[in-house]
């Protein structure tokens, strides 16, 4: 292992758990929160010359990570627009065949070991995104207001709406939460 | 405008500040580690930023302002057509020659009988034949309180990871096959502990999950 990669491995492994749990609260699936981990971390492995350490590494870290997200949605918009075309013509073809292949999520998949965090992740999904990603970073990271400015590129001012508005819908989501029926969850993570 | 910003956030109802605190004990899998420790091998061998990417971009848009002309739908119906009968009859062979496929061994549980001073040396099974003699990179997410860093002169290559909700994560470089390194843990008190290792060599990624039962 180069030195390069084993400093910028060791700078990113205490923080991994938390870019981790980002990823998890941006993208609706496991798979897609792994994908996006491991891309945001290349790019700023390779880019790591751009931080000037103006501010901490892990926003340095969580503003690619979300500049990484949405790019790939993007992405994703468009790949999704190229295959309705094909999938219009090819229906043409050969009638209600391509039809079904819709990309259902399946209401079962865990994205969290344990159910206690895993109703959270689903408070926290029912939020807009603005207010998910201020809610995450405050409340679940416990960073400071002004840490959260400089790693979502927002005023302090915001933040501080954001997080008001946010933790207000987040404990509206969860009583609602709770007030549903429970759930049959498979179970995940440790045994 | 808004009075908010001096009163602070609305509290949380208490299963709420509960819930918060599972979700700051989530952590990436042992396996995702490695993916991505893999993936920055990877970038740093390949020395370029992900220009792949953006060429992949580029080449769909195109193909999408082709797909747009009507002319050309029918004709590309029938290269999808043609390309999916391909794919379903040349899948298999296709999947395996393009990438090592991460296999996931069943749990496998071991007893330990613990001498009567009240601490024993578990030698864990780990499946080491299956890389044919290629050294291993090895992932140990092993329980905190197992000082698994005894092993430091036998492996010179260990690294402790990460620590996170009572569990650690280790790394070491271990040879395969007839000179296997033995992969030993030294267990103190009866319990069940929970082993899991990931251990891959350019041929095999493999996944195993261990449960110890250290009794008297």
């Amino acid at each position: 292992m180069s030195e390069a990669r084993a400093r910028f491995e060791a700078q990113v492994q205490p923080l991994l758990p938390r870019l981790h749990r980002l990823c998890l609260t941006l993208c609706r699936d496991k798979q897609e929160a792994e994908d996006l981990l491991q891309d945001a971390l290349v790019r700023a492995f390779l880019h790591q010359a751009s931080y000037q350490q103006r501010g901490s590494f892990f926003g340095w870290l969580c503003g690619i990570v979300r500049n990484q997200f949405i790019e790939t949605r993007r992405s994703a918009a468009r790949r999704r627009s190229l295959l309705d075309s094909v999938l219009e013509g090819a229906s043409s073809v050969l009638g209600s065949l391509f039809t079904g292949g819709t990309d259902v999520k399946d209401p079962e998949a865990q994205v969290c070991s344990s159910q206690e965090a895993e109703l959270m992740m689903r408070c926290l999904h029912a939020l807009p995104e603005k207010f998910r990603l201020v809610v995450l970073l405050c409340d679940v990271e416990e960073l400071g207001y002004d840490e959260v400015s400089a790693a979502l590129g927002i005023p302090v001012g915001t933040v501080k709406s954001r997080h008001f508005r946010g933790r207000a819908q987040l404990g509206a989501a969860f009583k609602e939460q709770l007030a549903q029926p429970p759930q049959a969850v498979s179970a995940g993570g440790r045994s | 405008m808004s009075t908010h910003k001096d009163s602070g956030p609305p509290p949380l109802p208490p299963e709420a500040s509960a819930a918060l605190t599972a979700l700051r004990n989530e952590r990436p899998s042992a396996h995702l580690e490695h993916r991505l420790h893999l993936a920055l091998q990877a970038a740093e061998t390949a020395g370029a930023p992900p220009e792949a990417k953006a060429s992949a971009r580029s080449a769909a848009w195109r193909a999408r302002t082709v797909v747009h002309h009507s002319a050309n739908r029918g004709l590309l119906s029938v290269a999808l057509v043609a390309m999916l009968v391909l794919l379903v009859v040349h899948v298999e062979g296709w999947e395996d020659s393009l990438e090592v496929k991460s296999e996931t061994m069943p749990l496998r549980h071991v007893s330990l009988q613990l001498p009567g001073d009240g601490a024993g040396w578990l030698e864990l099974p780990w499946t080491h034949d299956v890389h044919s003699g290629e050294p291993a990179t090895v992932r140990f997410d092993a329980p905190a309180e197992l000082n698994f860093h005894r092993h430091a002169e036998s492996l010179p290559s260990l690294q402790l990871l990460s620590c996170d909700a009572g569990r650690c994560i280790h790394q070491f470089t271990a040879d395969t096959g007839d000179g296997a390194t033995p992969l030993r843990v030294r267990i103190d008190k009866p319990g069940l502990y929970e082993f899991r290792l990931s251990h891959a060599s350019d041929s095999r990624q493999v996944q195993e999950h261990f449960v110890v039962r250290a009794d008297h």
